[in-house]
């Protein structure tokens, strides 16, 4: 009975472990659109590998929510006026946020 | 003689096949288990070379029937050529494996993955309040959500200039959420088979049909142009209201309201249906369009939803 409690606790564990989230919330000063695309990719070098996940459509100042395994991540956020932001992000079991801050280039 | 029966049946032949291989007018050509292969009207004309409309030259028609020439006005949005710096599956609805959404990269559960469920709104009224709720008692596996939700899955706000929600004194055109959903409660009896051009127009003509606004219209054939993969053939297997409020239930807490909801199951094909011998989902059967909610009965505030799914691996 008690080894069937533990097993049962090391499922759940791996259970609620197994999903996490990313969110934001976008920034786009003047000069740029209203509007940006943020994208969810693996966080790999390789263009092969970079894997492109989800991606949004977030107006000036909304807010956006990726829900994600555990994993190492990029968050690009582009706009039409060639603003842009990048950053890795490397999620564990609890929720990561993001000021996605883009810049004029 | 014997040479007059052959050249009849030849003649015969070359007939049939020419039926079957080409639609004309302003028609694409679409496959159903039950009609086979038929012609069904356009959504939209057929969209000519802008540079060298060679087709209502009043000259010679020595090469009427000649292929079109092999410039294409590219179509991709701002965001399509971006993404494509960057990302080798930028032209797939997520990362991709076999024919399917590679679910390995993903978390929670279901083998549909639905892609960009948006609502939409249209209202008589001024700064009208709203709570939009996700309902379900069974645990929603989201994938993606713009705005954020709150505790209790939900978005609350109001509507501004009549189809615009306006969340934390922030204007969205639509509300945005990914999630997968499970196979079996979708239902794939109705639908029908055509190519990936066929497939597109299909859909943007059903969504006419319930009457989305222009800028749904818009915003689904600017996404699904690039997303939706580059196979031949598809098979559409619509969910309406009747699939998705039985396995993903929203509250709307207005009288006067409506959510008409559509979630377009594409499957692809890489030759034409009909001629593969093992289908992992049957062939549809019947007229999807029978299910389709009616759009006869307007509502003071309505709310629209489209999204676009695929099996995952």
């Amino acid at each position: 009975m008690k080894y069937f409690s533990y097993l049962l606790l090391i499922i759940s564990f791996s259970a609620l472990s197994s999903e996490s989230s990313l969110s934001g919330k976008v920034f786009l000063p003047e000069g740029c659109s209203k509007k940006a695309m943020v994208w969810l990719s693996l966080d790999k070098e390789n263009y092969q590998e970079r894997l492109l996940l989800l991606h949004t459509e977030v107006p000036r100042g909304g807010t956006f929510r990726f829900y994600v395994k555990p994993g190492n991540y990029q968050i690009r956020a582009s706009d039409e006026e060639g603003c842009d932001f990048l950053q890795k992000v490397h999620v564990q079991n609890n929720p990561v946020h993001l000021d996605v801050k883009l810049v004029k280039k | 003689m014997k040479g007059f029966l052959i050249s009849f049946l030849l003649l015969i032949m070359t007939a049939e096949a020419s039926e079957e291989s080409a639609c004309k007018g302003n028609t694409i050509k679409t496959w159903t288990q039950n009609v086979g292969y038929s012609c069904v009207t356009r959504f939209n004309p057929i969209v000519q070379d802008p540079y060298c409309d060679y087709s209502s030259s009043s000259g010679t028609l020595l090469f009427q029937n000649f292929p079109g020439p092999l410039f294409q006005k590219d179509i991709m949005p701002w965001w399509g050529y971006q993404g494509d710096l960057y990302y080798p599956n930028l032209k797939f609805p997520g990362a991709w494996e076999k024919d399917k959404v590679a679910a390995k990269y993903y978390p929670g559960e279901g083998e549909i993955f639905a892609a960009k469920p948006n609502v939409y709104v249209n209202t008589v009224h001024e700064n009208f309040k709203f709570n939009f709720k996700f309902i379900s008692s069974r645990k929603i596996h989201f994938l993606a959500t713009t705005p954020l939700l709150d505790k209790e899955l939900k978005w609350s706000g109001k509507i501004v200039e009549k189809d615009k929600f306006e969340l934390e004194e922030v204007y969205y055109d639509y509300l945005f959420y990914d999630l997968r959903l499970p196979r079996s409660s979708m239902q794939f009896t109705n639908g029908l088979c055509t190519t990936r051009e066929g497939a597109i127009e299909w859909m943007m003509k059903d969504l006419v049909e319930m009457k989305y606004p222009a800028i749904s219209l818009q915003d689904f054939e600017e996404h699904w142009r690039v997303k939706i993969p580059d196979y031949p053939f598809f098979c559409i297997y619509p969910q309406y209201n009747r699939e998705l409020d039985a396995i993903i239930p929203i509250e709307i807490d207005k009288e006067q309201t409506s959510l008409i909801r559509s979630l377009y199951v594409l499957v692809p094909h890489r030759i034409a249906p009909g001629t593969e011998e093992m289908q992992e989902i049957p062939f549809p059967t019947e007229n999807p369009s029978q299910y389709r909610p009616g759009s006869k009965i307007q509502r003071e505030t309505m709310f629209r939803e489209w999204g676009v799914a695929f099996l995952g691996d």
